[in-house]
């Protein structure tokens, strides 16, 4: 029945997606970060909805709507990122296991760049952050009703045979969701939708809990001071946030608390001991070919293991910028790192720039929250493999269109009040821009 | 059960692509209509603020706006 419903939804907004292709984004963020079609079976077995999708969009931005990649930091540097993973599985020591990796991988970044390029307002950003929220939130609400249901006794999953199918991709996940979920909430005018924010931030927090994961336990617990900081009210807030983190941990069976006991003891943990070694591995994979790394999967090949730290068994990384380093070496790592540093850069701009700018109140939510949740995933990926998740740089593409407009909004302003050489050149470009239609149009 | 969260969030997303198809064509980029409308810079809090209040806290009395579209 699923299947049906699913497949008649996509396939109806197939036309929307070609003539307005920002439809086919969001149909595609769906598809791609929620992966429904892995919870269909029958005739949606046989269609590759995010190809059908996907090319839509693209057909539809190339001949309806044909919108310029921006030119920002960001862009350039998901540029270099792209083609030092290429450079690296061109090497790659098993080209047969990297080069299915390679296309997953910039299958997704392609879109991110659709996405950028399509990202030009406000009410955008507040769709897509929606349709994201609700693609991923969809397990934590579910995991959450789950874990009340069964006395958090089992763990939370995520849908199979994707990026966050694994118990702790998953709890990662929402934990970056968390917060973003929190600016919907905010930036809602209908009560139904606020109320409705809290409870699903309840619910995907006590998913976090029953994934059983450490990593992403941590990664909660990093997050809270940033996400009270960042917090209107701090002290009403406070109180909330322990209350209903006592109420959470409350609720989880003994089984919970001696593995989360764990993390004391990692030294006896042959889990988290086995992570120290694959970050170990990871790294002389890298020092042995600095420049290239052992290629996409390589860690997970025994032979590749053997090759350069012999005795330690094939696996995922489980860390994002080790994974990095060894799949692919030190220049995508240096890409990868400083894509991380340009976001949290954008947060700290939009943050600044619109603190007291009221019509850009859904911008310094964003970039808070954001930030949030930023930090939720660079705590909680340290200890598990995300390094290629869409979602992250779809979520980075968001933040620098975000700060695209905010430079934008400020630009006359700008020029009369708070001069800066800075917001000078944003406001010759935005004027720049203006103008090359009219130009063109003249020709 | 799944499945009724399954065609949940499967309305959801049919709904906020309506959404912003609407708010779309009718330009709303500065104020959004709608079930997924957002709160405008000075949309009323949690506790309402009376519009006389409301209006001279905008830095008027509350004839101002009437003055505003006079002028044009």
């Amino acid at each position: 029945m699923r299947s049906l419903f699913f497949t008649t939804a996509i396939f109806a907004m197939l036309p929307a997606a070609f003539f307005s292709p920002f439809v086919a984004v969001l149909l595609w963020s769906y598809v791609s970060f929620g992966s429904p079609q892995r919870l269909t079976w029958g005739i949606s077995d046989a269609i590759p909805f995010a190809l059908v999708v996907g090319l839509t969009g693209i057909l539809g931005w190339l001949v309806v709507e044909r919108r310029k990649i921006p030119n920002d930091t960001t862009t350039w540097l998901l540029v270099g990122f792209i083609v030092a993973y290429t450079i690296a599985t061109y090497f790659a020591i098993v080209p047969d296991e990297a080069w299915p990796k390679w296309w997953l991988t910039t299958k997704a970044m392609i879109y991110v760049f659709v996405t950028a390029a399509l990202l030009t307002n406000r009410v955008r950003i507040h769709a897509l952050m929606w349709v994201m929220v609700i693609a991923v939130a969809f397990y934590g609400i579910k995991g959450g009703l789950f874990a009340l249901v069964t006395g958090g006794n089992y763990r939370i999953w995520g849908p199979p045979e994707t990026v966050i199918g694994d118990n702790n991709q998953i709890a990662a996940a929402l934990v970056v969701l968390l917060p973003l979920i929190n600016y919907l909430g905010r930036q809602s005018k209908n009560d139904l939708l606020r109320m409705g924010s809290r409870v699903a931030m309840g619910l995907c927090l006590l998913s976090v809990l029953a994934s059983y994961s450490r990593g992403s336990f941590l990664a909660l617990i990093a997050m809270l001071p940033f996400l009270l900081q960042h917090s209107r009210r701090k002290v009403i807030s406070g109180v909330v946030i322990v209350v209903v983190l006592a109420f959470s941990i409350s609720f989880m069976p003994a089984q919970w608390v001696e593995r989360i006991q764990t993390i004391q003891t990692y030294q006896q943990d042959s889990s988290a001991e086995g992570r120290i070694e694959m970050w170990e591995a990871a790294t002389k994979m890298a020092l042995a070919r600095p420049l290239v790394g052992v290629g996409f999967k390589g860690p997970y090949i025994q032979s590749v293991m053997d090759q350069y730290s012999p005795g330690t068994t094939a696996r995922a990384v489980h860390s994002i910028w080790f994974e990095v380093l060894g799949e692919n070496g030190f220049p995508a790592l240096f890409f990868w790192i400083a894509l991380a540093v340009v976001a949290i850069q954008n947060c700290r701009y939009i943050i600044r720039r619109t603190k007291n700018v009221p019509k850009l109140k859904w911008a310094n939510d964003l970039a808070h929250m954001s930030m949030v949740g930023l930090v939720g995933f660079y705590v909680g990926g340290s200890f598990l493999s995300l390094s290629y998740w869409d979602f992250y740089f779809t979520l980075l593409v968001m933040l620098a269109a975000t700060r695209r407009i905010v430079v934008a909004e400020l630009a006359p302003e700008s020029k009369r009040q708070l001069f800066s050489p800075e917001a000078a050149r944003a406001a010759a470009r935005t004027r720049l821009t203006a103008a090359r239609p009219a130009l063109g149009a003249g020709d | 059960m799944e499945a009724i969260f399954f065609l949940f969030a499967l309305g959801g997303i049919v709904m906020v692509i309506h959404w912003w198809v609407v708010n779309d064509r009718a330009g709303n980029d500065g104020v959004t209509t709608g079930f997924f409308a957002m709160r405008e810079p000075d949309e009323p809090t949690a506790t309402p603020v009376p519009a006389g209040i409301a209006a001279k806290q905008r830095g008027g009395g509350v004839t101002q706006p009437a003055v505003r579209q006079r002028r044009g």
